[in-house]
């Protein structure tokens, strides 16, 4: 049986390294994007089976614009997101568009706990 | 221009005193009248029966009982009229004018039944001259005393030539002197003559007397108007004071000027470019095509530049004028006086004030000094709003700073610390016990750097005003201290401290935001497992006390000392023993646990000893009934 593929979103090399270790040492495949247009481009080129959002991108609304534009695409809206953000408390997240537009699984506060991140993964992937 | 005011005044005018001082005349002149009357009665009798005096008895009884009749008629439509200052007294003068007439009949009567010329009586004439001065205007008292004269003169003639029949009184005379030409002539003209000049003395009297009346009237008059302007000057002091916003404060201030000086228009123009152009900046009364024109230029306006050195400046017939820039403008709008005052802060000139006025010549000294004052009082608020506005713009800079601030600190920590835990969890190759060891301790620190900025950060936001508005809801404190309590299960065993908690039966729900209050109670506990050494107790206990929700937070750890304890809830304060038993520690804890409450309504007292323990006590209201979950 192939790998699952995580496509991590983050404009953070660093972070991207440090995730990427964590999920292959779990036994995914990773790709990257730096950014919401290298995504989705990603994401037509080989669909994967769950995408780690960052929310704080160059531009900060670019992580929700991108998920907007995945969820509105009959080919990708079916890929769960889980969505990563340096907001910290509920009452910031709420602030945000929910789940009435996006197909956000989760929202995951960084820093992200490595063990953290492998549950929430395995819990949500297809 | 002064219609507003006159019609706001409550005191006399001229006239109405006048007429008022009539009215009380009136009355004590019927007071008089009974004397009069009766005296004509008693003289009569007392010269009949005392000194045996033949005189026209019959007639001369009936004078004075006519006279206290159509007294008693008097007064009651005296009664009809109320002596009042409103000014509705008009009818006090021509009661004035029957008064007089009606005596004037009875005493030609007197006279005539007494002996004509011949009569004593003839002199009571002054009283009823004096009375007619006291009551009349000058060229009335005037004409009555003429007519006085045309009344005894002719009486005096048509007995003489003996049209009517002489009354005599016998016994007064020993011969008749009515026939006497030399007699009557002189008799006449020394009456005639002492009539003219008691009129001429009393009138100058009277006259003197009321001319002061019309100046304490004109005096009280501008006091009034005075009072006024002073009261709508505080009325406008205190609207304009009452808001911060700038353009708000402009706005008002043009309205209440206009309104209160009674103008057809104010408006407010202030410097911009350097001092360069007056700009326009709030209107009443105009409209905007007026200001069309745009800015005006002070280099090219030596009007403005009079004003803006701190005068007062009125342009009193615009058509007259040069020294306006746009003169047609404000003919075409129907204004021909304008008044500049300037608004001067503690800085220097603001900008300027402006008063419009239909008529030529329309602004008194009164007017100049009113706006001199509106303009000096504006000048007040305005600076202040400017000051506002100032300090507004800071604190968008502020928060936009922290932000900013935020952001750049956060998130390399965050990164050093997940590329840390990723090397901690093996997940980059196993380690040696050393590196695994350099590792923890890495992450150790950058665990407290995070804290510590997080600290920080959540201050600095409080501090600034930055914290997102909280919507409070109800929140059940049991389950926040329970789930604070279960977090320290671990840390608590690995010291073998003993945890107990208490809970009331009932769930306790105060008005917060769980997440916050989750983080108050949890630096109390953590301050507890922190400080309290091994085999101690930590007992944790929620009651409702006197309405409130109390929980205490007891522990028997190295407690504090009683000199540190003013300053716990410092920032960056540690007491010493703190320091000493744990290195790491922000001092920000118990601040930030004590911002949090306070927010929500909450108190925090500290009792402690050293080497005693240590008991936090934290009360909240409750939430009001209906808005448990």
């Amino acid at each position: 049986m192939a790998k699952k593929t995580v496509l991590i979103v983050d404009d953070d090399p660093d972070i991207v390294l440090a995730n990427r270790l964590v999920l292959e040492s779990a036994g995914y495949a990773v790709e990257e994007a730096a950014s919401g247009e290298e995504c989705l481009a990603k994401m037509r080129a080989h669909l994967p089976d769950l995408v780690l959002m960052d929310v704080m991108m160059a531009n900060p609304l670019d992580g929700y614009h991108t998920t907007q534009q995945i969820s509105d695409d009959p080919q990708l809206r079916r890929v769960p997101i889980l969505m990563v953000s340096s907001i910290t408390t509920s009452q910031y997240a709420a602030a945000f568009p929910t789940d009435q537009f996006l197909d956000i699984r989760e929202f995951i506060s960084k820093p992200v706990e490595p063990e953290v991140l492998l549950t929430k993964i395995n819990q949500h992937i297809l | 221009m002064d219609k507003r005011f006159s019609s706001a005044l409550s005191t006399p005018q001229s006239r109405t005193l006048v007429e008022y001082e009539l009215c009380l005349s009136l009355e004590w002149l019927c007071r008089l009248r009974w004397i009069a009357g009766a005296g004509v009665i008693l003289a009569t009798w007392f010269a009949r029966l005392a000194l045996g005096l033949e005189l026209a008895v019959m007639p001369l009884t009936v004078i004075g009982v006519g006279i206290l009749v159509y007294n008693v008629l008097f007064i009651r439509w005296l009664n009809r009229l109320t002596c009042d200052l409103s000014g509705a007294n008009v009818p006090a003068r021509t009661q004035a004018r029957a008064q007089i007439a009606a005596d004037w009949i009875a005493i030609i009567l007197l006279i005539h039944y007494s002996g004509g010329i011949e009569s004593p009586a003839i002199l009571y004439f002054f009283f009823h001259i004096i009375l007619a001065t006291i009551l009349l205007s000058v060229h009335e008292a005037y004409f009555v005393a003429g007519l006085a004269i045309v009344l005894v003169g002719g009486l005096a003639g048509l007995e003489y030539g003996g049209w009517i029949p002489h009354v005599t009184v016998g016994g007064l005379l020993p011969v008749p002197l009515y026939a006497r030409p030399l007699y009557v002539g002189s008799a006449l003209v020394f009456f005639a003559s002492a009539v003219i000049g008691s009129v001429y003395l009393a009138t100058r009297t009277t006259g003197r007397l009321r001319k002061r009346e019309a100046e304490i009237v004109a005096l009280s008059q501008d006091l009034q108007r005075a009072y006024n302007r002073l009261h709508m000057l505080y009325e406008s002091a205190q609207t304009v004071n009452s808001t911060l916003e700038l353009q708000e404060v402009l706005d008002r201030l043009t309205r209440s000027t206009a309104e209160v000086m009674g103008v057809k228009a104010c408006t407010i123009r202030l410097l911009e470019a350097g001092g360069q152009s007056l700009c326009l900046a709030s209107t009443y009364g105009l409209p905007d095509a007026y200001f069309q024109k745009g800015c005006l230029l002070v280099d090219q306006n030596p009007l403005v530049r009079e004003v803006l050195t701190g005068k007062v400046v009125a342009v009193d017939d615009i058509a007259g004028d040069t020294r306006l820039q746009y003169p047609e403008a404000a003919l075409a709008e129907g204004i021909h006086a304008i008044l500049t005052a300037p608004l001067i802060g503690h800085q220097g000139p603001l900008g300027i004030i402006r008063v419009y006025c239909e008529k030529p010549y329309c602004f008194s000294d009164d007017d100049k000094q009113y706006l001199a004052t509106v303009a000096s009082h504006g000048s007040i608020a305005l600076e202040n709003a400017l000051a506002y506005a100032a300090l507004r713009d800071l604190d968008a800079a502020k928060r936009k700073f922290i932000l900013t601030v935020t952001h750049e600190l956060r998130s390399p920590v965050g990164v050093v610390r997940s590329l840390l835990r990723t090397l901690a969890g093996g997940y980059a190759g196993a380690l040696t016990d050393v590196q695994a060891d350099m590792i923890a301790r890495a992450l150790r620190r950058t665990d407290f750097l995070q804290t510590l900025i997080d600290d920080l950060l959540d201050l600095a936001a409080g501090k600034a005003g930055l914290r997102m508005e909280e919507t409070l809801q109800s929140v059940n404190l049991n389950q926040i201290i329970t789930r604070v309590i279960e977090r320290y299960t671990v840390p608590a065993a690995e010291k073998h401290l003993t945890l107990q908690l208490d809970l009331p039966d009932v769930p306790l729900h105060i008005m917060g935001v769980a997440e916050q209050l989750d983080r108050a109670f949890n630096n109390l506990v953590s301050n507890a497992v922190k400080y309290t050494p091994a085999e101690g107790q930590i007992t944790v206990r929620l009651q409702e006390v006197e309405g409130q929700a109390q929980c205490t937070i007891s522990d028997t750890g190295i407690g504090i000392p009683e000199e540190a304890q003013p300053h716990l809830f410092e920032e960056f304060y540690r007491a010493p023993n703190a320091k000493t038993q744990v290195k790491e520690g922000t001092g920000l804890g118990l601040v930030i646990t004590k911002d949090i409450l306070t927010r929500y309504g909450c108190t925090i007292r500290v009792k402690s000893g050293l080497g005693e323990g240590t008991t936090f006590t934290v009360a909240c209201p409750l939430a009001p009934e209906e808005s448990s979950d």
